[in-house]
Order: C-alpha cells, then structure tokens, then sequence
C-alpha cells in the first residue's frame, strides 16, 4: 500500500520499547475516549478525572490503597500470563481465585492456631485450592481431551455455586446473618499489616514476589524454557523431550494456585471474610491484565498497579464526582480495545519512499 | 498483419516486483511460444515463485509488462489470469483430502453455475484424461491416493480449467523417477497440441528437457539460453554464480560393530495405517545407510519410532546393544541419538526462540547449560556464537529470532545442535530438502565428516544421485517395507527407481 511518497511495511520483530509506547498511546486514547464519554453523561472529565488521580496518588495512604487493590490483580494476571504462555486458554482465574479463598476458609472453620502458623497455612492453602483446580481442568484435558476454555469456564459456575449453596445452606453462614456471607475471619488467619495502622498488608508482599518469581521461572529456568517452548512450537517440543501432558497439567496448576493466592490475598487481607460476589471481576480483569502485559510478568506487574490505581481512585471518583464507578471498568476495557487496535498498527512502519525506487 | 510470424504466446517485459527493501524481481524478461517449454531455473529465493506469481495474477508486478499474443494484459486475480488461459499447478497442493478427485476439479470452476452437474464434468474431464494420457480414477478420494496421483490431479484440474499456458511449481519433487518421466512425456504430448509450458525447477536432469532455460540469480536474469546449447555445469555455475562441485567424496572405511539394530519394526502413522511394515536393518561405526524411497513411504515415521516420538506396535530397536524400543524423545537425545529433521520449522525448531534457544533445544537440562534448574545463559550464548562461527549460520547474532532466518542458516542450527549432542548415531530426514546448492554441499560434507568420526548414520532422501553419492549401503523402501538392501556400488539409479516404484527386485536377496 502507497501513500504518496510513503510506503507501510510490514515488521518482522516489534521492539520492547516499541510495545511500552504502545501500552502509553493506548492508555492515552483509552483516557481521551472515557473523557468523552463522561462528557456525554454530563459530568465534567477534568473534575472526574483529577478525581481519579487524587483518590489512587493524593497522598501515601490512597498509594498504599492502589497497591493493595492492584494485589489480587497482579495475581490473576499472573495465572492467565503463565497458561497463556504455553498456549493454554485457560480462563479459570475467576474460579480458582475462589477456590484458593474457600480453601484457605475452610481451615479457619476447624483450625485456629497462632498466627505464626495459621498465615502460611492459610497462604499454602489458597495455592493448593487454585492448584488443584487448574490440575482438574489439566487432567480433564490430558486424559479425555476435553476444551480448556470449555472446562475452565464451567469449572468457574461450579464452584461459585458451591459458595453459593455452602453460604445459602448455612452450612458456612452463622444464624442470624442477612446478607449471603461468611463469619469474620479471626484475626490470627488475616494476613497481617505491614505496620501498624498501615494499608499495606502482606498479600502485597506476595504479590510482588510473585511477580519477581514468575519473571525468573519463565525467563531463566530450564522449566520455563520447556514451557515457552511448548508454546510456541508443541512438536517440536514434544520431539525434545518436553510431554506435552505433564506440561499441560503442571502449566494449569501453576496458573490455578496462582489465581488461588489471589483469593487469600483479597479475602484474607482486604474483606475478611466471604460472600457471594466480593470477588467477582477480578478473573476478567485478570485476563486483560495479561494481555495488555505482552504476557511477560514483570509487566504485568506493572499493568495490575496501573488497574489497582484505576479501582482506588474510581472509589474517589464517585464521592468526590459523583460519577459512578462502573466507569472505571469500562475505561479497564477501553484501554484493552486500544491496546488491541494499536498492536496491529504497531507491527508496520511508515516508510519514506527514495528518489529512485 | 505485414509478418508471418506469430508474437509469443506470452511474454514478459521488465517486471519489477519487490516486498518492502527485498526486491524479488527485477527488470525480468522472457518470452514463451507457442508449444515450447520454458523452465525457470534458480536457487531459492531467486525469485522464480514470485515471478511465476506475478504472472497468474497472484501478486500484481511494481513495474513492467506482461504480455499474451503480443497484447499487454493485466490480471487482477489468478481467476482474471486463467480467462487469459494463464494457469499455475501448485508445489503445495491445494486439494481437498476428504472430496474426490472430480469434485476437487470441479471446484472453482463456476461454469456449472448453481446446479453441480458431475455427470457432464467427470465425462468432460475424462476426455481430457484421454487425450493427455493420464490415468486417473476420478472417483477416488483425494487422501487416498499417493502424493504422485495428487499432482495429476492438480495438473488436471488447471488444464480443466482452460490453461493454455500452464505453470508447473516443482512437480517432479514428489514423484518417482519413473513417474517424472511419464509426466516430460505428457508434458511433451501437450506441447505437441500448441499448449505452452513454464517449469519452475532445480533439478538439472530435468531443465535438460525443456526448450529455453531463464536462469534467475536473486531476482535478475543471469542467462537466457537455450537448452540445447548449454551443459549442466554451464547451468550451474550461471545459478550459483561460482562452479560447484556436488561429486562427494567418499573416502573408503571398513565399517565397525553394529550401532543401531532394528528388528520386524512396526509402527502405525497418523491415519492408523501400517506405514512402517517389519522393517529390518543394521547401521555400523562408519557407515551411511542410505533409505531410498519417494517420501510418505513410512519414512518419517520411521524415525520418529527411532526417536522414541512415535510409539512401536512390536519389533525391536537396539542402540549399541541396549534395546531402547520403550524410549522417550528425551531418552533418546540423552542415548546419544541426533535427529535431523525432514520439516525444519515444525518439528525442529521453535521459531519464536532466539538462535541461541534453538542452539540448545532439547539440551538445556544439561549440566553445561544449566545448574539446579536455572538456565546459564552465557554459557548458551557462547555455544551459539561458536556455533554460528564453525557452521557459517547467517544471523544478526545469537538473540535473533529464529524466523528471520533462512531455511538453509535454520537447518545449520539444526546441524550444530545435534552434532553436538549425537554421540553415536544420526539419523538425517531429508536434511539437503530445499536448500540451496552451496549448503547441500556442505551438509554432505558434515555428513561423511561424521561418518568418519565413526558415527552410524541414516539418511532419507528423495535426491537419489545424493544418497547413491554419500551412503555405503541402500535400503529401498516402498509403502513401509524394505524392498532390499544393497551395497551402494551394487546399484543404479534405473534400479533403485523400479524399487522406489513398488517392483520387486528379481536379485533382492
């Protein structure tokens, strides 16, 4: 395709610096379309969004609530990133992020010990939960073929369904209590504040070290070199050495106990307690936390702090603007639909045609 | 009209045609009358698919002319280009397995409108058969049939369509000897009827058949000659732009103890058939068993048995006197079995990796490379780079993605990742399959290099001169089964093509 003068090619290798220009044009664009669409819900976009910035950095504490809102995101973000890594779609955050947080729950019903040892147990816990998840959705795929996306997907009703009927049935709901939710989790199972009075609690620790471990195990362990190549090119994998069943199994527990910390980390550190939705969203979000991140897990990081700091600050937002908000999840989407556009843009080059061709 | 003589039947006039800063053609010339066949003759990359692209209509040039009878046409689609009479015979086919041979034909033509008439189109195209002296069952399915019987099929279905000037992409790549001449006896039958021919192809003995031969050197005409007035070394030296010598040198060794042994091997392929039929052979220190046989003869699924990819149904296979008949890919790499692959990109590489990636692909959990589970990256960039150095592997460097890279730089990764790790055995698929002239040298060197070292090797190739130069002794297969091991000098190429064909050899013993 010409345009007078100028020629679009296509490239054969889009840059890392290239990609984070990408991310910030998307972020831009994704800012300028929600502006306009406050505009024509009637509220003012420089007001809203100073807003926005006041409630996610105004001051240490609304940053310390950034951080902590980005946790679980950075989490779920995470377990999609790895399984999207070796080319399984696995779209079970959601569930297993539930199931890590019923798991861990579950040793607060009949467990109460000091903390010193309830804390680990309930974090190992939250793993194990999401893990066996992840491994039941593997399992189903290695030994009867069925669709990771199906089985995921179905596995994430059934076991909201469970918390629905543990809560409902009483089984896990204290007599007396209206709302569809648990008891408080005792102090000793919480995961403890950084200091005290503080925001920060240690999910967020976890949560970065997470991401610091996924980096190192992806990029530098002969486990993720098995994992990226079976990604890219299965047989050829397959043909060294790399079976592909074990590696679908062991990808989706990972993912799953993954999701599963990102359960304890809400729940045992935010809510304390369960109930029926506190912990919906996080999965979908979770997803476009990934992809936005190229799937590489120190950017995601970086994308689950940006999306935490969008969810503080859209919580300001609505007192200070009065602007719902929901709005913040649409702007969540928006920068996604952009980031999606501009990838395909990215991989071309406006060229200057010479003289002579 | 002043002059009797007729223009071309189609000429090309200074066509230009380039991807971005890669110019594939440039200023390209020719011109083909009426009966004659053309061939198109060049390395890869050459330019000679994008030329034949621009002139069905697939690709539309940057600049110059093409011309039919001497009027200057310009074809928007392959659909406008076959109008024209302009048709291409596709390298890959582009066949339906799972429709039959007539309705494959049918297929894209719209003169039946809505209604399918098969009836009048099968008679149709059995005349045509008949008149072309090509045997086909019509009725067959498409996945039944051998790939030989496929290229008629999509030689037949162009010819249905009208082409008058037909394009044939490599054709002889998946025939037999015998088969690739039937298809030059065709070939000439047609021309007979005034049909004109362009061949695409780089097997010398076959360009010696043709007319005019337009040599193309990196997307420019090198030589325009024809045919009856050049050598095949004339041919290419103009190609390769420098003499080559292809006569291996095989130096005379006494092979040593057996290496690898197989024994009434069966193995099922993809389709549950019994593509490998208790095959038996023997590979010695020293010594290049050369497996003969036109490929998706049970050849590839014989090595992926051997590798330990493909289970066994029974029989054995012993490496050095192990039975290592239940082994696991990664068994075998560790029991110091290299694999050289026939489809580079699919099952030998992984694309995405960098260089570096595929340098150790399958080795990285050794100590060399990796300690406790964490990768020593230096360690791998520095194999690479020695890599790179000794196999001459054109590359911006170590960290390159492995996609950017050419099919012969790709397959020398491939080279120096299992001479590394292969400690007695290599067994090499169709390793020269689409490489150029200069590398399929130096793989054959690599080979009777490891040879020397005392490596027992298998070598499949559908190149009968390469495994008549390179191996010691010849198996022939044919439909999973070994028609009869020869010594290298027992043979000729005239037998080991009936043998490929299916006939049983009366001597075979």
């Amino acid at each position: 395709m010409t345009i007078t003068g100028y020629r679009l090619e296509k490239l054969a290798q889009v840059g890392s610096f290239s990609l984070l220009v990408q991310a910030l044009v998307s972020i831009a664009l994704a800012f300028v379309a929600s502006g306009l669409l406050l505009a024509i819900l009637g509220f003012d976009p420089i007001a809203a969004f100073d807003a926005l910035r006041k409630g996610a950095f105004g001051s240490w504490r609304n940053v310390q609530g950034s951080l902590v809102h980005a946790a679980p995101l950075a989490f779920t973000g995470l377990a999609a990133a790895v399984a999207f890594r070796a080319r399984i779609w696995s779209i079970g955050q959601e569930g297993q992020l539930f199931a890590g947080a019923m798991m861990a729950y579950f040793f607060t019903t009949f467990l109460n010990l000091p903390a010193v040892i309830m804390v680990p147990l309930v974090i190992c816990a939250a793993a194990l939960g999401g893990g066996l998840m992840g491994g039941l959705a593997g399992t189903l795929k290695a030994r009867f073929n069925v669709d990771v996306i199906v089985s995921t997907v179905m596995l994430n009703y059934i076991i909201v369904y469970l918390l629905s009927y543990l809560l409902t049935s009483r089984i896990w709901m204290a007599p007396g209590e209206y709302y569809l939710q648990t008891d408080r989790i005792p102090r000793t199972a919480r995961l403890p504040d950084l200091w005290p009075g503080a925001e920060l609690h240690l999910g967020v620790v976890l949560a970065l070290l997470a991401v610091l471990a996924l980096h190192v195990l992806i990029n530098r362990t002969t486990f993720g070199f098995d994992l990226r190549a079976f990604g890219d090119n299965a047989v050829a994998a397959r043909f060294k050495g790399v079976e592909p069943k074990r590696m679908t199994v062991t990808v989706l527990m990972l993912s799953g106990a993954l999701a599963g910390l990102g359960g304890v980390v809400q729940s045992f550190g935010v809510d304390f307690r369960l109930s029926q939705n506190f912990l919906f969203g996080y999965g979908s979000a979770g997803l476009i936390v990934a992809v936005i991140a190229g799937l590489r897990p120190l950017s995601v990081g970086l994308v689950a702090l940006l999306f935490g700091a969008l969810a503080k600050g859209g919580l300001f937002m609505q007192v200070m603007a009065d602007v719902s908000s929901a709005i913040v999840s649409a702007m969540q989407a928006i920068i996604l639909m952009f980031f999606l556009i501009t990838s395909v843009l990215f991989q071309y080059r406006l060229r200057r045609l010479d003289n002579d061709v | 009209m002043k002059t009797e003589q007729r223009p071309p039947r189609l000429e090309v006039r200074g066509l230009t045609k380039a991807f971005g800063p890669v110019i594939a053609n440039s200023d390209v010339s020719f011109a083909v009358a009426y009966g004659e066949i053309l061939c198109l003759l060049g390395e890869n990359g050459a330019g000679k698919s994008t030329l034949s692209a621009c002139i069905y209509g697939f690709y539309r040039p940057d600049d110059g002319q093409v011309l039919c009878d001497g009027t200057p046409v310009s074809f928007t689609s392959p659909r406008d280009a076959i109008s024209h009479g302009i048709g291409m015979a596709h390298q890959h086919f582009v066949l339906v397995p799972t429709m039959t041979v007539i309705e494959n034909i049918v297929l894209g033509t719209h003169e039946h409108g809505w209604a399918l008439d098969l009836e009048t189109a099968a008679q149709n195209v059995r005349d045509l058969c008949r008149r072309c002296r090509i045997e086909l069952d019509l009725d067959a399915k498409v996945w039944q049939l051998s790939v030989g019987e496929q290229q008629w099929v999509e030689i037949v279905k162009v010819l249905f369509l009208g082409a008058e000037i037909l394009i044939l992409d490599e054709p002889t790549a998946v025939l037999t000897p015998q088969e690739s001449e039937k298809l030059f006896a065709i070939m000439r039958k047609m021309t007979a009827d005034g049909l004109s021919i362009i061949l695409i192809s780089h097997k010398l003995s076959e360009v010696m058949q043709s007319d005019q031969v337009v040599v193309l050197r990196k997307g420019k005409v090198v030589g325009n000659v024809r045919t009856a007035d050049v050598t095949k070394s004339d041919l290419t030296s103009m190609m390769v732009g420098r003499p080559v010598i292809l006569t291996a040198n095989r130096e005379k060794i006494a092979p040593g103890a057996p290496v690898l042994e197989v024994e009434d091997l069966n193995v099922r392929g993809d389709k549950g058939q019994n593509a490998v039929n208790d095959m038996s052979f023997v590979v010695h220190e020293h010594e290049i068993l050369g497996i003969a046989g036109v490929s998706g003869n049970g050849q590839t699924e014989l090595f992926e048995a051997l590798i330990g990819v493909r289970p066994c149904r029974s029989g054995q296979i012993r490496l050095s006197g192990t039975d290592i008949t239940l082994q696991s890919p990664g068994e075998a790499i560790s029991a110091g079995i290299g694999y050289i692959p026939d489809n580079r990109f699919r099952t030998g590489l992984v694309s995405g990796f960098s260089v570096a990636e595929n340098a150790v692909l399958g080795l990285q959990r050794r100590e060399e490379f990796a300690r406790i589970g964490i990768l020593n990256r230096r360690r791998i960039l520095d194999f690479a780079r020695d890599a790179i150095d000794r196999f001459g592997i054109v590359t911006p460097g170590p960290q390159a993605r492995t996609d950017t890279l050419s099919g012969g730089n790709a397959q020398k990764i491939i080279l120096a990742r299992e001479f590394w790790s292969a400690t007695k055995c290599i067994l090499a698929n169709q390793p020269t399959r689409g490489l150029d002239v200069g590398i399929i040298e130096y793989v054959h060197q690599m080979l009777l290099e490891k040879r020397r070292e005392g490596f027992a090797i298998v070598l499949a190739s559908e190149e009968l001169e390469d495994i008549l130069a390179l191996s010691d002794r010849i198996a022939v297969v044919f439909k999973g089964q070994v028609m009869g091991i020869f010594a290298a000098d027992e043979v000729d190429l005239e037998r080991l093509g009936l043998l490929m064909a299916g006939q049983v050899a009366e001597s075979a013993a």
